[in-house]
Formats: structure tokens, C-alpha cells, sequence
């Protein structure tokens, strides 16, 4: 998969300066602190951390859907010409599901148990766009075929007649109802048995291949991520430590987190005496550390780490990194 | 003491009745088929298998948290379900549970220390003067140091990480000789995940137990295995389809299911994933519990199946150096 030039490709989403914060007992936790990233036209963008490094609440902010006791603090979200946080209730509207569209974690079981799975197609169109009954069944029917499940006789099941991985197949073909130009899957695998998963993954590159939409992959594991990313970012804290083509990501890591979380996956292959865990507790995100945020787990922290908040640079081929050190150590 | 192993599951079914509301008649599910397996004294078991599959089940089987409807459990030879009630509750002492999420494993009303001692005091594991001191070792075994700071915290205060470590010291904390680690990483980050795994082996060095180390996922299970030595047991829909030495069943696994399940595992290397085939499948779905097939129970989806496979139950048989249920296993071997 060849990667057309990064510096004259076009984004159709970008984030800048992106800040959302929650009010908790404890205080203010800052999920997302002021976070740039941009999405190309048809690319697999892999969306990786760990828990509670901020990456649902970056995907919610994107559909303007923070939980009610978050708040957009600050920055900018533009799709195309569209300033995202600045819609209008009509035009928010308009821009979910048909401009992006989201496949939630647990998704499987947010279809409604006494529609059809045609009800649920007939009702995502309406609420949208005009269409006759005869359009919305070809469309679905398309879809549904798209992602491996026999049209005809889904089409009429309620959700309980179907399996966890069927139902995860109807969710997504609703998602490309509209053709959407990015879709978001978060964590789309959780409670998908192995096989299930390695087979929704393959219907994900196809969808892809075929309708030639943008994705954003958000997951807290790495290995999914080799095999249908384009590109990755890499969350920690808040913040974008590192974005770069899939291969730099794997083969060439740039940021300390980056290769740490790297040595840290157990896989079928490698030897395992080259794994080694991270030390060091996750930050607490009501009381980050100062400076960078990865520097109480980094092997390579010196004194500014602690002081100063590393700026991301642009290295080569695009990629972004966001480390005081990343030269040296490299 | 003879000859017995640790623990030995015999032929063990467990079924459970669902349904049977308005929406329908009731039915049985099979969630543990004819079972058997055993445990050695200080021997490492994993039990791989999806979600599901019944392995769960046959954890709390083993610690006689759940009764076979059929078969028997044996600890150190003995059928745990003829104890009289002194014997039963040191067979609960030595069988303990690590359970898979540490968040809803610990009181949340109680501190560590009221976790943990009192059921060290009442086991006279320690006397109840020396019980500070003896908690304290403890948290510092697991890495929570100094343990003054943890002592006295609620779990409310701490992380995950760091409640799956005093949940790792309460499991040993009455010396058990068996413990049952039940998806005990999967809740954890991928960064904490090796070393909860590499703590529980540290432990086993210190304290000797046996682990059966329930894990859906075919890294962890490798890396556990590799790290210890051991044995890997495969489930799928209730029946144990593969038995044997782990180094044996991870290099060369024989039955199909094992085979797609490491194929299916995804790789964290762009080249070796984007070239990977799909695993060749009859069927994607996963049967329904209520419909488990006849014969072998994966022949719906077995690329390899013939007639005889939806059939006739294949019995675990020798094949090499494991055991495999499954009719072509020489052919694979």
C-alpha cells in the first residue's frame, strides 16, 4: 500500500488544538490536551493506547458527542470546510452518520431488540435522507452482501436471532448506509471471539477497498492495528506522542512509549525473551505528571522531560513526534 | 501420599438450564463436556479457549465452586465432594481464585490490610499480633512498596495495576498449593500485562502452588508457557479438544481448531499481517450453545471435516506426545 506523498495530501479531518476536559469529584481531568491530528482521504488511520489515555473521548469529540459532564475546552475540529464544534443542531445532523459515521464499542448490543434488522436500516435512512423503501432495501442489500451476510434472510431477523459477530456485521453495514466519508470503529472487537475478529477485519479492508472512505481504527491493541492501518497515532495522556505510516510505527519507533508498548505485546511469533513490561504504573490522568507525560516510565528521562512538555516535530516522511530526545535516541 | 496428581478432573459435565420465560421452552446448555485433565504439584496449566467455550466453568469446577452434574474432582486424591466439612474447608484453602476483574475483586468498603488479614489470622496463617508485619511482606512481595502507603488505602485509590497485585497477594496469601488464575490479565493494559504475568511466576517460585491459567488469548497463553513450561489445555464448546506439553502444542499444535486459532491470532508486523490468509473456514458463525453440533462438536466449521466428523464424537487419544480429539488428527501430526 503505497502512501502518496504526506506533505501534498489533503486531509478531511483535522483536529487542532483539541482540548476536552471532565469534571470528576476529584477535580478537572483534561482527556484530551490541546491534541492535533489529521485524517487523509482514504486511509486507515490506527488510533492506539491504553486506558484512559483519551482516545474514545478524542472519537466522541469528533461526532460533537462528549458525555454531559465533559466539555469541549478548547481547539478546533474541521471536516472538509465544516467547523465541526460550531454546527447547528440541523447541521450536526447532516454531518453524523452521513459525513461520519461511528460503529461504538459494544455496538452488537445497541440494536434495538424489537425492530428488524430492515426496521433498523429503513429508520437510520429516514432519519436522514428521503428514500423510498424499494431504494433503502437495494442499499441495504448491497451492503449487507458487503459484509458476508446473506441478505435475504437477515434482512427480516430480529437482532436476538442473529450471533454477536452477525450482529457486528449488521451494525457496520448500517454505519455505510450514508456514505460516509470517515467511519470510526472504537474498539470494535471487544467481546468478538478470535476467529470473529480476524474475519470482521477482512470485511473491514473490503469495505474499504470498495468505498474508498477514511477510518479511524481506535484500539488498545497494537496487533489488529499491522495489518489494516495505513497510518498510526499513538495516544498517551492526552496527547499524539507519535503519528507515522504503519511501517515506521512497527520497524523503525521513534518515541520511547511507542517501542515500549511494542516490547510489550506477547505475540505467536518472537522471542520472548525480548519482552519486557512497561514499568510504572499508568498516570493518573486528574494529576498528570508535568512536563512529559511519559517521563516517570521512561528510560530515557532527563531533567527537562520533567520540566517541559515536548512539542511534536515533524520527521521524515510526515510522521510527528512528540519527545525531547527522539533524535538521539534514535 | 500416593501417587495422585494436585488435581485430577474426572470425565466432568456441568449443564445449565436456560430460558424457560415467556419467550420460550427451556433448554439445556453443556458448558463442561466429559472433561479430563490433571494438575501436577507445582505444574503450570493453561486452559486457552474463546469466550464462551466454557473455561470459566471449568475453573470453578476444579475448586469445587460449582458440582459436576457427572465425574468427579479429585485434590491430592480424594473426591472433593465426599469431604466432611474440616476437610472441604482446608481443600478451600489450598484452591484459591484470582478472578479477571480486580475492580470488582476487592470490598470496596475495606482496606488492603482488612482484605487481607483476617483470613491469614483466621487460617493461622499468622497470629493476629504478627498480622501487620506479615501483610506488610506480603505487599512488598508484589511489588507495592513502601506497603505502609497501601495498607491502610481503599481500593478506590489505587489503580487497576495495583489492585490486580493485591488481589495476586491475597491469592497466595494463605499458602494454597493451587490457584486458578481466571483471565487474571485481560482486564489489565497492554503495558501492565507481562509484568502481572511475570509477578505470578515470581510468586510460584516463592510459594510453589500449581496455576491453571484461564486465557482466551493465544500470546498470553505463549508467553506464560514459554516463560514457565507447563501445559496447554484447549477447549472449544465444552470439550477438550487438545492436551499437551506447551512448547509442543505452541510449535506444532495438531488439532484443526488450535491450528486456525493460532493463524487467526493477529501478528504485530505490517508485512507478516497484511499477507496473512484469512483461516479457511466452513462456517463463521460460533453454533449456539442450546445447538452444540452433533459428532465433533467443530465440524460445522472445520475445513478439514468429512462424514464421520458429524457423527461420531472423537475421543482425546494419543497422537505423538498429546492428546487430540479429532478424527484425522495422524494426518496432522
Amino acid at each position: 500500500m503505497s502512501l502518496r506523498d504526506p506533505e501534498t495530501r489533503r486531509p478531511i479531518l483535522q483536529v487542532r488544538g483539541l482540548t476536552v476536559e471532565f469534571r470528576v469529584p476529584r477535580g478537572i481531568l483534561r482527556a484530551v490536551d490541546n491534541l492535533d491530528l489529521d485524517v487523509y482521504d482514504n486511509e486507515v488511520l490506527g488510533l492506539v493506547g491504553e486506558s484512559g489515555c483519551g482516545k474514545s473521548v478524542l472519537a466522541h469529540s469528533i461526532l460533537k458527542v462528549v458525555d454531559p459532564n465533559g466539555y469541549i475546552a478548547g481547539g478546533k475540529i474541521l471536516f472538509g470546510d465544516k467547523d465541526v464544534l460550531n454546527l447547528n443542531k440541523r447541521e450536526l445532523r447532516k454531518y453524523r452518520w452521513q459525513d461520519v459515521s461511528v460503529i461504538f464499542q459494544g455496538a452488537f448490543n445497541s440494536l434495538n431488540p424489537v425492530m428488524k434488522v430492515f426496521e433498523h436500516m429503513v429508520d437510520t435512512t429516514l432519519a436522514h435522507e428521503n428514500r423510498s423503501k424499494k431504494e433503502i432495501s437495494e442499499r441495504s442489500g448491497e451492503l449487507l452482501q458487503m459484509v458476508r451476510l446473506d441478505s435475504s434472510a437477515v434482512m427480516d431477523r430480529y437482532p436476538h436471532e442473529l450471533s454477536g459477530g452477525m450482529k457486528q456485521r449488521v451494525v457496520a453495514a448500517m454505519a455505510m448506509l450514508l456514505r460516509p466519508r470517515l467511519l470510526i470503529l472504537d474498539e470494535p472487537f471487544s467481546a468478538l471471539d478470535m476467529l470473529t475478529q480476524k474475519f470482521f477485519l477482512k470485511i473491514l479492508v473490503d469495505i474499504r477497498k470498495q468505498t474508498e472512505s477514511s477510518m479511524i481504527f481506535i484500539t488498545h491493541d497494537l496487533a489488529p492495528v499491522a495489518e489494516i492501518a495505513d497510518r498510526v497515532a499513538v495516544m498517551y495522556c492526552g496527547v499524539v506522542v507519535e503519528a507515522s505510516d504503519v511501517d515506521d510505527i512497527f520497524y523503525r519507533p521513534r518515541h520511547p512509549y511507542t517501542r515500549a508498548l511494542l516490547s510489550s505485546i506477547p505475540s505467536i511469533v518472537g522471542d520472548i525473551n525480548d519482552l519486557k513490561p512497561v514499568p510504572g504504573p499508568l498516570p493518573d490522568p486528574v494529576n498528570p505528571p508535568p512536563g512529559c507525560g511519559f517521563h516517570p516510565r521512561c528510560p530515557y528521562a532527563i531533567d527537562v522531560c520533567t520540566r517541559d512538555r515536548p512539542e511534536p516535530e515533524r520527521a521524515e516522511k510526515g510522521s510527528l513526534v512528540a519527545c525531547h530526545r527522539w533524535r538521539e535516541i534514535n | 501420599m500416593s501417587n495422585a496428581p494436585l488435581l485430577r478432573a474426572n470425565e466432568i459435565t456441568k449443564t445449565f438450564a436456560t430460558g424457560g420465560g415467556l419467550a420460550g421452552s427451556k433448554k439445556t446448555i453443556t458448558a463442561v463436556d466429559r472433561a479430563s485433565f490433571t494438575v501436577g504439584y507445582s505444574e503450570n496449566v493453561v486452559l486457552l479457549g474463546e469466550s464462551g467455550c466454557g473455561k470459566s466453568t471449568l475453573g470453578k469446577l476444579t475448586l469445587g465452586l460449582l458440582r459436576p452434574d457427572l465425574g468427579s474432582v479429585e485434590f491430592e486424591g480424594r473426591d472433593i465432594w465426599t469431604l466432611n466439612w474440616r476437610e472441604f474447608s482446608e481443600f478451600r484453602r489450598n484452591a484459591q481464585i484470582v478472578h479477571q476483574d480486580p475492580y470488582t475483586s476487592l470490598n470496596p468498603v475495606r482496606t488492603i490490610y482488612q482484605s487481607l488479614a483476617p483470613a491469614m489470622i483466621q487460617n493461622k496463617v499468622t497470629s493476629a499480633r504478627d498480622a501487620y508485619d506479615k501483610v506488610r511482606e506480603l505487599l512488598t512481595l508484589v511489588g507495592l512498596t513502601p506497603p505502609e502507603d497501601f495498607l491502610d488505602r481503599y481500593p478506590a485509590r489505587m489503580s487497576g495495576g495495583q489492585m490486580q497485585r493485591v488481589v495476586l497477594a491475597r491469592s497466595v496469601s494463605l499458602r494454597p498449593k493451587f490457584v486458578v488464575a481466571d483471565e487474571a490479565v485481560s482486564m489489565l493494559d497492554a503495558s501492565l500485562r507481562l509484568g502481572a504475568i511475570d509477578l505470578m511466576l515470581d510468586l510460584q517460585q516463592q510459594f510453589k502452588m500449581s496455576y491453571l491459567f484461564i486465557t482466551h488469548d493465544f500470546g498470553i497463553a505463549r508467553y506464560f508457557i514459554l516463560k514457565s513450561k507447563g501445559k496447554i489445555v484447549v477447549m472449544y464448546l465444552g470439550s477438550l479438544v487438545e492436551i499437551g506439553d506447551g512448547d509442543s502444542v505452541i510449535q506444532k499444535p495438531v488439532h484443526p481448531y488450535t491450528r486456525i486459532l493460532m493463524e487467526a491470532t493477529p501478528v504485530p508486523d505490517p508485512k507478516v499481517a497484511r499477507q496473512k490468509p484469512i483461516p479457511k473456514l466452513r462456517s463463521l458463525e460460533v453454533p449456539r450453545l442450546e445447538e452444540t453440533p452433533s459428532g465433533c462438536k467443530f465440524h460445522t466449521r472445520c475445513p478439514y471435516a468429512i462424514d464421520r466428523c458429524s457423527t461420531d464424537v472423537p475421543q482425546l487419544k494419543e497422537v505423538g506426545t498429546k492428546l487430540v480429539a479429532c478424527h484425522l488428527a495422524e494426518r496432522f501430526s
